[in-house]
């Protein structure tokens, strides 16, 4: 007897239903927890081609581009320890390391035991998204100083960066390394302990390296060491440069000391150190090119000394406030303390050495001077503690927006709404701007520095976490995104376009050892 | 008592000792489980199986052989909270470091909506013909959707990632059909039990970046362990 359909259709209710269950209710059952993240914002860095991001879930480094796309540079299985670009941005020198283990048969990181087990260092120059050059150096050179010409990088050790010091078999912590970046050879030498601080003479023939109690000059064509300069003569006494630069023909090496009142003036040429008494230790030396002057700031005195590069005399001049921190135009110099709740910004003309004083409402955490520098930017930071219920504390316990009118010695401080993620100033033809990320806000504030008070508002697609400038004059806007997400901004326009989805490359990449033993 | 308990014994062995019949087709209702030893599939269902509901339809070849056709369906998914790293920033430069800070809140949600078909012979011994016991072999060929969406809550962020892909594999059970009622009547309902194990190729999941380009891969897995249908349905 055959059987009627009817009776059977009440069965394919239930899929029938299933298959109506829209996509747009994700199923959500549980929790899983993810070693991340997956991209880290922080690690942007910009070059002409792309702004390089590390995936640190996945181990990998991805060129993000600003039309749309994005895709991941082929580092062999290695994963970005860090990474910066070069000075004219054309390249991005990447620090990165593998898992190697000894155990030929090993082929997954699980299958070696833990002693077994190590890490391969080597540093990559990327470039249009691709390995150039590869090279070795001393993995605990966590930090690169580039020539004028940006044909060579000296790396060296910053202990205070550095996250852990990795030793693979011994360290020497005299050592810094010089690297041919088109070649990728490398020239290491020993040059003293805590070599921190490296100058290249503007010629790029040689770099003067500073090093706890001594500075190295080295010859850069030899990569031999010409000059050694002792900054003390009794070998129980330590003194560690703390701030260094060369006039500008040169010549002399500046080299202020931590908590001295000395300054060393090295003749490069002819091999003599004079020491110039200061009447506290600075805490910022500037050399300005155009004027062929230093300016040395004091955090525990209130004045700024200008030093000529001729006879290597000082003028004092007398300031309400002390200031530690110091940006120059080629006329004049800007003066303000990010280290204390003092108010103060000078404004110094070179020409007059008469300081124009601005008082900000709050401490400056930071400060930028726009390209024509008419314009400084500031950002104030709160002064918890004010209790009051009066304006003064209301300014005082907010964070706010500093806009000094350099040229009609004017200056505004606004009140933001929270705390700034990032700022960045831009200038173009059709005026000056501040741009002002605000923390949780999905949107950024562009100020007009002619007209502060009303800034425009530019919509952003989610909230943004970190800003940057691109070397063609644009900007890139990072966001608070899981699986990434950046945003490049044209100022001239207010135009944004959008990067999505690179945070989810390779999310379940397997645990296996990218270079097995004896192939690297 | 014993009075009662004849004619149950009667009845049971009439049930048991009824003729053989030719083989019913078949069209039931199934749940079913099957194994996920694959770690990677933690991110949208941390469990060693996964349900799954669909239909079985049965086409009688033979007095002890039927060719049975499943599909199956399934959906499963996970906030996934990426552990909390902090970074610093300095200049140009940057390193980061673990802390931990954000723990708490989903940074997004992961989910894998899927289709089981599976198809294969099924031999039967048939002791009475209420009781069944069979083996079956089957191929399978699962197709699914993996979805990655780090603003679930809204329909235009920039993050909703979509791949799918085909995983093939098969599975191997042993069973059996229990269809006690009626048994002369051309239309039974009956329920059925498998046990058994399965097995997929693991094979990556491909989505096209939101802003276009080459496709990158966004989850990779497959499927594998222990396999169970319990289903119950109509046999004619």
């Amino acid at each position: 007897m055959p059987t009627p359909l009817s009776r059977l259709l009440p069965l394919l209710l239930p899929v029938g239903l299933l298959a109506c269950n829209p996509w747009e209710n994700l199923p959500d059952q549980d929790w899983y927890w993810m070693d991340g993240p997956l991209w880290d914002p922080s690690s942007a860095v910009a070059a002409t081609d792309g702004v390089y991001i590390a995936l640190p879930h996945a181990g990998a480094l991805a060129r993000v581009k600003d039309d749309g796309t994005f895709d991941v540079v082929d580092l062999d299985g290695a994963e970005v320890v860090r990474m910066v670009a070069t000075p004219d941005a054309s390249q991005v020198i990447v620090w990165d390391r593998w898992r190697v283990c000894e155990d030929p048969e090993a082929e997954k990181v699980e299958d070696c035991d833990e002693e077994e087990l190590s890490w391969s260092y080597e540093l990559s120059v990327v470039q249009d998204g691709a390995v150039q050059v590869v090279t070795e150096i001393p993995p605990h050179l966590n930090r690169l100083a580039f020539s004028p010409d940006g044909g060579t990088a000296v790396a060296y050790l910053d202990f205070e960066s550095a996250d852990d010091v990795p030793v693979d078999g011994v360290v020497d912590l005299t050592q810094v390394a010089f690297v041919d970046l088109g070649s990728g050879a490398v020239q290491s030498l020993s040059v003293g302990f805590s070599a921190n601080n490296v100058l290249f003479s503007l010629d790029g023939s040689r770099a003067v390296v500073l090093s706890r109690s001594q500075v190295v000059v080295v010859d850069l064509a030899t990569f031999e060491k010409t000059v050694t300069y002792p900054l003390t003569l009794d070998a129980d006494q330590q003194v560690d440069p703390n701030g260094a630069a060369l006039t500008p023909d040169g010549r002399y090496a500046l080299i202020t000391i931590e908590g001295s009142k000395d300054l060393y003036k090295l003749d490069l040429d002819v091999e003599a150190i004079d020491i110039i008494s200061l009447e506290g230790a600075p805490a910022t030396l500037s050399v300005n090119n155009d004027q062929d002057k230093s300016l040395l700031v004091y955090g525990s005195l209130a004045q700024v000394d200008v030093l000529e590069h001729e006879y290597f005399g000082i003028q004092s001049v007398e300031l309400d406030e002390p200031c530690t921190a110091v940006l120059e135009t080629a006329t004049t110099a800007l003066l303000y303390n990010d280290q204390a709740r003092t108010h103060d910004v000078y404004e110094l003309d070179f020409a007059t050495l008469e300081p124009v004083e601005y008082v900000m409402a709050n401490p400056v955490q930071s400060m930028e001077l726009t390209a024509s520098g008419r314009y400084a930017v500031a950002v104030l930071a709160p002064e918890y503690g004010s209790s009051g219920n009066d304006l003064d504390d209301y300014q005082d316990n907010r964070y706010g927006l500093g806009v000094i009118d350099l040229q009609e010695d004017d200056d505004v401080s606004l009140v933001l709404e929270a705390q700034p993620v990032g700022a960045a100033v831009v200038e173009d033809e059709s005026g000056s701007f501040a741009l002002l990320l605000l923390e949780g806000l999905d949107s950024l504030l562009k100020v007009d520095l002619s007209n502060p008070s009303v800034p425009a508002v530019v919509e952003l697609v989610e909230a943004p976490t970190g800003i940057g400038a691109l070397p063609d004059g644009r900007f890139y806007i990072t966001h608070d995104a899981a699986l990434g997400l950046v945003s490049f901004l044209d100022p001239a326009t207010d135009t944004l376009t959008s990067t999505a989805g690179f945070g989810a490359v390779d999310l379940q990449g397997d645990d296996e050892l990218p270079r097995l033993a004896g192939e690297e | 008592m014993l009075t009662g308990l004849f004619p149950m014994s009667l009845f049971t062995l009439a049930l048991l000792a009824a003729p053989a019949t030719a083989a019913d087709h078949e069209l039931s209702l199934e749940l079913g489980g099957f194994g996920t030893m694959d770690e990677r599939f933690d991110m949208f269902r941390q469990s060693p199986m996964v349900g799954t509901l669909g239909l079985r339809g049965a086409v009688a070849l033979h007095d002890n052989v039927a060719i049975v056709l499943g599909v199956h369906h399934g959906a499963w998914g996970s906030s996934v909270e990426v552990d909390g790293e902090g970074s610093e920033y300095d200049d140009d430069e940057y390193y980061y470091y673990y802390s931990y800070e954000d723990e708490g809140d989903a940074d997004f949600q992961a989910a894998y909506r899927g289709n089981q078909v599976l198809v294969g012979p099924k031999v039967d011994v048939r002791i009475v013909d209420a009781f069944r016991p069979y083996a079956t072999v089957q191929a399978a060929l699962f197709t699914g959707t993996v979805r990655l969406d780090d603003d679930p809550d809204h329909d235009d962020n920039e993050n909703q990632l979509k791949a799918t892909a085909l995983q093939p594999g098969g599975v191997a059970a042993l069973g059996f059909d229990l269809v006690p009622l009626r048994p002369r009547q051309p239309l039974r309902f009956g329920t059925h039990l498998e046990l058994g194990y399965g097995l997929t190729a693991a094979t990556g999941f491909q989505a096209k970046p939101p802003g276009g380009g080459e496709k990158v891969e966004i989850a990779r897995f497959g499927f594998g362990g222990f396999y169970m249908r319990w289903g119950v349905g109509a046999y004619f």
